[in-house]
């Protein structure tokens, strides 16, 4: 797909290589966004707006790094700037997310989702980041990896420390709960 | 609390070897604290997939929204605007030393 996007791009066929782009990144923009501003709301202006710069952008791409690695270094500075534009980083809303309807009965009810939600908005940021993109990309460290620039090796560790944290605290929660009945 | 020395083991339980996994399995077999563990972990990696479950976004980016001849380059965002200030300036001091010298006259001063 990138080197259809290319292909266009040297021959200056701005409008071809901009829908191929939407169509292959739009959704993974749409995850990187939503990780770093853990709010859905967010995430989709971001990502218009994100959209909106590559094509501005299209022409001064020179091909010096990875046709992705420009998308997400863009997406990850746009996505940046608007949480400082923005104040607290309120997380997504179960109901809007439309998580009730689909997923809650399989995994847990909508109040241990609820106060996992909460747990995760606890976490430090980068952990916050990897835990969400990990999810929403299919469980994939490579992935994780490409979209937010670092190492395999240090999404494991983030990885590996947020979900101890969660299963700790979450256990905790539990038992909270269980006392207060 | 899980063992110090399964709690990693136990984290990454998906991606284990087959026969780590059996050492693994044999252990939570004969200790309650890491089995606990273990479970509260399995539930976790399915909430955490129930709570990032909208892997689209509602609105779609429509590409026609940007279509024009071309991109604006990006250098308009930068230094032709700077440019096109500067010769701005330029036109302004231009006609404010013009002015200057000419107003007074004029003005019979």
């Amino acid at each position: 797909m990138d080197d259809e996007i290319r292909a266009h791009l040297e021959h200056q066929r701005w409008h071809q290589a901009f829908d191929l782009v939407v169509k292959h990144y739009q959704t993974k923009v749409f995850h990187l966004a939503f990780s770093i501003l853990g709010n859905r709301e967010q995430a989709e202006d971001a990502s218009q707006e994100i959209l909106l710069r590559i094509w501005r952008a299209l022409p001064s791409y020179r091909g010096a790094s990875a046709l992705s690695t420009w998308i997400f270094s863009i997406a990850r500075n746009a996505s940046l700037t608007a949480l400082k534009r923005g104040t607290s980083r309120p997380t997504v809303s179960l109901e809007e997310s439309g998580v009730q309807t689909r997923a809650v009965a399989r995994a847990a009810p909508a109040r241990s989702l609820a106060t996992l939600e909460a747990l995760v908005a606890e976490l430090p940021e980068k952990q916050r980041q990897v835990i969400a993109l990990f999810y929403m990309e299919e469980k994939s460290y490579e992935e994780v990896a490409r979209l937010l620039d670092m190492p395999l090796g240090t999404v494991k560790t983030h990885l590996f420390r947020a979900r101890k944290e969660l299963a700790l605290r979450w256990q905790k929660e539990s038992a909270n709960a269980v006392r207060s009945l | 609390m899980p063992c110090e020395a399964f709690e990693e083991l136990l984290n990454g339980y998906s991606d284990l070897p087959t026969a780590e996994r059996a050492n693994v399995d044999a252990h939570l077999a004969t200790c309650p604290g890491c089995r606990e563990f273990f479970e509260t972990l399995t539930a976790l990696d399915q909430s955490l997939a129930a709570l990032y479950s909208f892997a689209e976004p509602r609105r779609i980016f429509e590409p026609a929204l940007v279509r024009r001849p071309s991109p604006i380059p990006e250098i308009l965002d930068f230094a032709g605007w700077a440019a096109v200030a500067a010769i701005i300036i330029m036109l302004g001091m231009v006609a404010a030393t013009r002015f200057g010298y000419m107003l007074p006259l004029s003005a019979g001063w």
